[in-house]
């Protein structure tokens, strides 16, 4: 008889036949059992900055391993990582690296941190799950690059074992969630919720597309409920977006959009707005939010000054929200 | 006598879902996977044709 698998990981709750896999891709059932056919089979490592997630407010100036494997559970029209996240398994020629084994190169390549991304460490979630318990035993911290869409409870299993994490909030309606990104957005908004009582350290990022959720309204809206639900110390980074994949039609976001839309957060209280994708070293800097002395200098991915000292502003002595050493 | 039109409809679709409605698949909910063995994982790698082969970009993906 017939077996067939729901799989309750993520929103989707793709019902599965023997040999079919779920929207991400990673995710099959085999003979009534769901497996995770990407499971150790990174198709990406490399050291970047951790400036480069963004995090900006997370170990500044340190060096962090990157790593992922094929699959995203959203299927943005706009994705700059496409050709890993929206394809399959077996189109990509990789090797087994133990959950172990990246812990030791975390540690080789004197990176005090890893980083889950690229594509949708949630999707590929037992893998991050298994990395993130064993680098922690090893004295590492562990990042997630996420954009959210996942269900509360596996969600609630993995945080203990997370200590930082970018999310996008990719807009503010379920129309924008659903028409770019084939998903909902309520469950987004819990998954930063959950990240936040958790005591994460939580930067948000929302990518910025000229005429689909580039309107004043949108940003406001956006802008209003970081600061009411995350809090207003949440650093919220607005990018620039450049064409891609489905979305090649559409300009790069002008400068003048991305200032406006941090002008905007920043009129709504939040303390740490910044740019990204893109050269702007006003917005790429760290400021106190009591009295505006410059904290941190950066230029692109580079941090030229760090003046934040046991987490607090120099001058007037406040806390500055972030995980400094 | 001839046979009741309504009986004799239901009559055929009692025989189709007899014949059909007994194989209804069950339903298993999973949260959790299961990492798929090397041995297994080979099978499934090796059963398709590689269409693209994965070349690393010089920098790294975004994020």
């Amino acid at each position: 008889m017939t077996t067939l698998v729901k799989c309750e990981l993520c929103p989707r709750y793709c019902v599965l036949e023997h040999g079919q896999k779920g929207e991400c891709r990673i995710r099959i059932n085999i003979d009534g059992k769901l497996y995770a056919v990407t499971y150790g089979h990174p198709c990406s490592i490399h050291v970047d900055p951790v400036e480069k997630k963004p995090l900006y407010h997370f170990l500044p100036g340190t060096p962090i391993l990157s790593l992922a494997t094929v699959g995203c559970n959203l299927h943005c029209k706009n994705c700059q990582n496409w050709e890993i996240s929206q394809t399959e398994p077996y189109q990509m020629e990789t090797e087994f690296v133990e959950p172990e084994q990246m812990s030791a190169l975390a540690i080789q390549y004197q990176c005090p941190s890893i980083a889950y991304t690229y594509t949708e460490p949630l999707a590929y979630y037992e893998y991050t799950y298994e990395c993130c318990k064993i680098s922690i035993e090893k004295g590492l911290k562990n990042v997630l690059v996420t954009a959210g869409y996942i269900n509360e409870e596996p969600y609630k299993q993995l945080l203990p074992f997370v200590q930082s994490a970018n999310i996008d909030l990719k807009g503010f309606s379920e129309e924008f969630y659903r028409t770019v990104c084939d998903g909902t957005l309520k469950p987004v908004l819990r998954t930063l919720e959950l990240t936040k009582n958790a005591g994460v350290e939580l930067e948000v990022t929302n990518l910025v597309i000229p005429t689909l959720n580039d309107k004043d309204e949108d940003l406001q809206q956006l802008s209003a409920w970081v600061a009411k639900n995350l809090g207003k110390d949440t650093p919220l980074h607005f990018s620039q977006f450049y064409p891609r994949y489905k979305m090649t039609h559409l300009p790069p976001t002008p400068l003048e959009t991305l200032l406006k839309a941090r002008q905007i957060a920043l009129n709504e209280g939040l303390q740490f707005v910044y740019i990204g994708n893109i050269i702007h070293k006003e917005s790429s800097n760290t400021y106190c939010p009591s009295c505006k002395t410059l904290l941190i200098e950066r230029y692109g991915f580079n941090i030229l000054q760090n003046n934040i000292s046991q987490g607090k502003c120099p001058k007037c002595n406040t806390e500055i929200y972030g995980i400094w050493q | 006598m001839a046979i009741n039109r309504r009986r004799f409809l239901s009559y055929i679709v009692t025989a189709i879902i007899t014949r059909y409605g007994i194989k209804k698949p069950s339903l298993v909910r999973q949260t959790y996977a299961i990492p798929l063995s090397n041995k297994k994982l080979s099978t499934y790698f090796n059963s398709k044709n590689k269409t693209r082969k994965f070349s690393p970009k010089p920098s790294s993906w975004m994020g």
